[in-house]
């Protein structure tokens, strides 16, 4: 038997506490070694409150209870996300955690639905999504086994404390074997003969060595960047915001089982319901609005009574050229930052990690950290093409818009898009065709429901729809509406169903730093 | 909403068109979209063929009856096909069309085989399939049982007589309502704007059209005039450039299994169909002499049943196979040896392309672009698959030398590099192959990976040899208790048509 690989965990945020838990629970402490090093003098950058249906597949893979999870970080259920003012101001559409429709036959339902609307005969695209219409109502129940009910028809995902999250990931790593180290990193060591990461000194004066570093010490990358000089690629040109303000606010009116993100002036705002507070922050970009302003402008926009002070951060969208580089993986923010417009920041952390897992092999454990370069080439490419395709789908978001009350709106409107996002465009103005890939995110309903919702209007559909009568059209969209109001109908109230599945009233927030992206501390 | 697109000509009289023209024609009929098959010859088309399990889909979709379908084209079944002589001068592997083993919860049965293969424990795959056991025994059944069950594990696809075939589809087609005109290509006529106004026939009459499928084959008689972009030649990946066939007499008891052996300059095969056997000999003429070739072929196959037929082709595609009013498929887009037998199947992969993105009018809105990239990167994957057949070649000789040392496409160099690293295969986007195919030729062709997976290795850790022994003995219990494939075959051939369970 060969000695444990010796895993090094740089920094103790959402991403790092997400990669010890996972590897915590995957591996055998006679085959890994595993240590997390963060410091309580520097705060966590902690990434993402909303996530997606997604992280399930996650909680499952490592044995989390969710239940559990949820009444310990004041969670709420997640239906989708709700876009406000991004076409025109006054717009508002949801992108839902489940279909617009069924199929029949190869024809996909968006494109029955544009014939029955371009004749009057059909409702809202929305109404035909039963996540929406059950946001809409402020209800939630859990989708049904059965794929012939309507209540199969749909996903969830949760809303919660970043920092309760990282807190109740922590304990569970522990339990698990994952050891601990409160220290600041002051050195790093590369090994002279293949420039590897050999050990970190930390201000104690004590070195800790490792055979696999992953990076989740945010966006300055330590490893990554400054000891690896991996390099990174800005792709400010079509995500302007660079900053973005924090404020949690006292709850009122409803808990709403949805994400809000509303466009702004220079920007946009988040608005993430839990079951003690809401999280809101701005997102914007420096070039159009000041800092002092932004943190006023979103003061101004709460549903209650601020709950602490605003705080700031500075980031460049962008990613790391090489996510996996010599015995390094940069996970989380050291990776590479994509604005949490669409909630992606929890789900890419959780890709880099499954991935990484996944593509780690008997071999590379047991030689320390002898990695395959043809192995961390294929997990490289991977991860590009994860961001890749996000960072297409949160363009759209920007460019697709009849806004022209800000500068902001007037730059990302006329702005040059990648080839492959206006491709798709065209695809999609033309004849409603959406251009679908096998693996990465954003399904068709996701496209559809931006390309709608921000009025990317199709000027045709699919020929093939022809083939049905107008009788057949509306029996086949008049029962798909009346089962899903039907179901609607049937499901609890968010709050109701919140408070018997797991209440968080007998756990207080532990946390200081409720925030989705709070500020860094002096250090 | 409707298409401005309503006249589609297809040039060319060979499977490809006549499948087109009734899959055009029966899901476009609402939309009034006529079709017209100008019914001229298909440059390099082969006078039989093997097909992918695909081709039963290509049947549903035009109304196409599995017993009349067997009978008229003299067709059987194909479980796969074995690849002989590639590695050692007398070893062999299959590539068949069904599963190895079980799945471990959700791990494939092959990474099982792996680990023990790495252990010093190899095994022959072939023992813990139904569909190999079958096809090695010469048996047949449809695929059947419920959900998970070996007996539904595998599936299968056909040898076929083209020319029959050809006229089967053609009555179909007419059928759908196509309309049929005889008649070679003189001249391709253009609009002032670039796209094709009208063919004009050698008898003088000019068929005109909105959008034009080149299924002409070789030659590419209509896109070759509009496309002065370079070809993406592939021959220094795929050196065989010649095919020599003929008909021989059908075996005794054929097993449902295409026959491909190696030989000095490029690859023999044997496809049986219901009363011939199609043999033939494809080789690189850079090493080998047709007569050379033909001497091969007779050494193998003794005497041949009727005259030897040359076809010359190049490896390779083109850049775009939609370009402005015109699409090409089949020959004219594509061309590539038979080895994996998906001439047909990419074919058929275009046109689904297509009729996603039928052409709502002249001008377009990026359908062209779509199609290009999308039916591009299919029939890369089928270059890559290919390819890997002679990358993974232990074959001496100047001409598997040529092949095999020849720098491997990028993306199949991806491939063979995370297979070889960890064991796993990733399929992208479009590709023609799914990971049970692959799984066969990299086994077979005895590529090694350097370790598997931790979460894999640890996942078929699990497995005893005793569930392995009994998963083997139920395989050959399954195998033991099909049909054998003559006489499946001479059951199918004396359905009356239109009976009951005549349908696939």
């Amino acid at each position: 038997m060969t000695a444990p690989l010796r895993l090094v965990i740089v920094g103790g945020g959402t991403a790092g506490w997400m990669t010890a838990a996972a590897f915590a629970s995957t591996f055998r402490a006679d085959q890994m070694r595993i240590r997390l090093i963060e410091s309580s003098e520097i705060g966590i950058v902690g990434v993402g409150e909303a996530t997606l249906p997604h992280i399930r597949f996650f909680n499952k893979r490592i044995g989390i209870d969710e239940q559990e999870l949820m009444a310990r970080t004041q969670a709420t259920f997640k239906l989708g996300i709700e876009f406000c003012d991004w076409g025109r101001v006054g717009d508002s559409y949801v992108h839902p955690f489940g279909a617009f429709g069924t199929r029949a036959g190869p024809v996909p339902f968006h494109h029955l639905w544009l014939r029955q609307a371009r004749e009057g005969k059909a409702k809202p695209i929305e109404e035909y999504s039963l996540p929406i219409v059950a946001a809409r109502q402020n209800k939630f129940a859990l989708p049904a086994e059965n794929k012939d009910d309507i209540m199969s028809t749909f996903g969830f995902a949760f809303q919660f404390d970043a920092s309760l999250y990282a807190a109740y990931l922590r304990t569970f790593a522990e339990q698990r074997g994952v050891v601990r180290t409160d220290g600041k990193i002051i050195d790093v060591k590369l090994r002279g003969d293949d420039g590897r990461v050999e050990s970190v000194k930390l201000s104690d004066g004590s070195d800790v060595t490792g055979d696999l570093f992953i990076d989740c010490s945010g966006f300055r990358g330590l490893l990554i960047e400054q000891a690896l000089k991996t390099g990174y690629d800005p792709w400010t040109k079509w995500l302007p915001c660079d900053r973005a303000v924090a404020m949690p606010c006292e709850n009122a009116g409803r808990l709403t089982p949805y994400t809000r993100a509303t466009a702004r002036e220079a920007g946009w705002q988040w608005r993430i319901p839990l079951q003690h507070r809401m999280g809101n922050g701005y997102v914007y970009g420096s070039e159009f609005i000041g800092d002092d302003e932004a943190a006023a402008r979103l003061s101004s926009r709460l549903d209650g009574k601020a709950l602490a002070e605003p705080r700031f951060l500075r980031f460049t969208a962008g990613r790391r050229r090489r996510t996996w580089n010599r015995n390094v993986v940069a996970i989380g923010l050291a990776g590479g930052f994509l604005e949490p417009l669409e909630s992606t920041s929890i789900h890419l952390i959780q890709v880099a990690i499954t991935t990484l897992i996944d593509y780690l092999t008997e071999q590379s454990l047991a030689d320390g950290g002898d990695f395959d370069p043809r192995i961390v080439d294929g997990f490289n490419r991977w991860i590009e093409m994860e961001y890749d395709r996000v960072r297409d789908f949160l363009i759209l978001h920007y460019h697709a818009t009849e806004r022209d009350d800000a500068p902001i709106w007037n730059y990302c409107r006329n702005m040059q898009i990648p080839d492959s996002l206006a491709h798709k465009m065209e695809l999609f103005r033309h004849r409603a065709h959406v251009v679908t890939y096998k693996d990465g995110l954003f399904l068709e309903p996701s496209w559809l429901a931006v390309y709608f919702g921000q009025r990317v209007m199709p000027e045709a559909y699919d020929p093939r729809v022809a083939a049905w009568s107008d009788e057949e059209l509306t029996k086949w969209l008049g029962t798909m509406h009346a089962r899903i109001a039907e179901g609607v109908m049937r499901m609890p109230a968010h709050e109701e169903f919140l408070a018997q599945y797991c209440p968080a009233s007998a756990m207080p927030p532990k946390s200081e730093m409720p925030t989705m992206i709070a500020a860094k501390r002096p250090s | 909403m409707n298409t401005a697109v309503k006249n589609v000509v297809i040039a060319g009289g060979g499977s490809i068109a006549w499948i087109a023209a009734s899959a055009l024609r029966r899901t476009l009929k609402s939309n009034g979209v006529e079709v017209t098959v100008v019914d001229s010859p298909e440059a390099g088309a082969p006078a039989a063929r093997w097909t992918l399990p695909s081709q039963r889909g290509a049947h549903a979709q035009i109304a196409l009856n599995e017993a009349d379908f067997m009978r008229q084209a003299e067709a059987t079944y194909r479980l796969g096909s074995e690849i002989r002589a590639w590695q050692t001068p007398n070893g062999g592997f299959l590539i068949a069309h069904g599963d190895i083993g079980a799945p471990i919860d959700v791990t494939p049965f092959y990474k099982y085989l792996l680990s023990r293969a790495m252990q010093g424990n190899a095994e022959n795959p072939e023992m813990y399939s139904v569909v190999a056991g079958a096809a090695r025994m010469g048996r047949f059944a449809r695929p059947m049982g419920a959900g998970n069950d070996l007996s539904a594990s595998f599936t299968y696809g056909y040898h076929l007589d083209e020319r029959a075939y050809v006229m089967m589809l053609r009555a179909q087609a007419e059928k759908f309502g196509v309309r049929v005109v005889p008649g070679r290509i003189a001249a391709v006529d253009r609009r002032e704007d670039g796209d094709i106004e009208s063919l004009t026939l050698d008898d003088g009459q000019a068929v005109t059209g909105d959008l034009f499928l080149d299924c002409t084959g070789a030659t590419g008689e209509l896109i070759s005039r509009l496309d002065d972009a370079p070809r993406l030649d592939w021959a220094h990946w795929l050196p065989c450039d010649r095919r020599l066939t003929a008909f021989m007499p059908p075996s005794a008891e054929p097993a449902a299994l295409t026959r491909i052996l190696a030989s000095d300059a490029g690859w023999l095969f044997q496809a049986p169909l219901a009363r011939a056997n199609f043999v033939g000999h494809v080789y690189s003429s850079a090493h080998l002499t047709d007569e050379g070739a033909l001497q091969v072929l007779l050494r193998i196959a003794g005497q041949l049943g009727t005259p030897p037929e040359i076809t010359r082709f190049n490896s390779g595609r083109r850049a775009k196979f939609w370009l402005r009013n015109c699409i090409a498929l089949g020959g004219s887009a594509v061309q590539i040896e038979p080895l994996a037998g998906a001439d047909l199947h990419l074919a058929q992969l275009g046109l689904a392309t297509l009729l996603e993105l039928y052409p709502l009018d002249r001008r377009g809105g990026g359908e062209a672009q779509e199609f290009n990239r999308v039916v591009g990167e299919y029939a890369d994957s089928l270059r890559d698959f290919t390819v890997a057949h002679y990358r993974l070649s232990k074959r001496p000789g100047a001409f598997w030398d040529t092949a095999r040392t020849a720098e491997p496409p990028e993306t199949l160099a991806v491939k063979l590099d995370l297979y070889g690293a960890g064991g796993r295969i990733d399929i992208r986007d479009h590709e023609v192959f799914e990971e049970g195919e692959w799984v066969w030729l990299l086994m077979g062709s005895g590529l090694m990976p350097r370790a598997l997976e931790w979460q894999i290795a640890r996942a078929v850790s699990g497995l005893k040899s005793q569930q392995a022994s009994e998963l083997r003995d139920y395989v050959a219990r399954l195998v033991t208790s099909m049909p054998r494939h003559i006489d499946f075959l001479h059951r199918v051939r004396s359905t009356p048509a239109n009976a009951p369970g005549a349908n696939a």
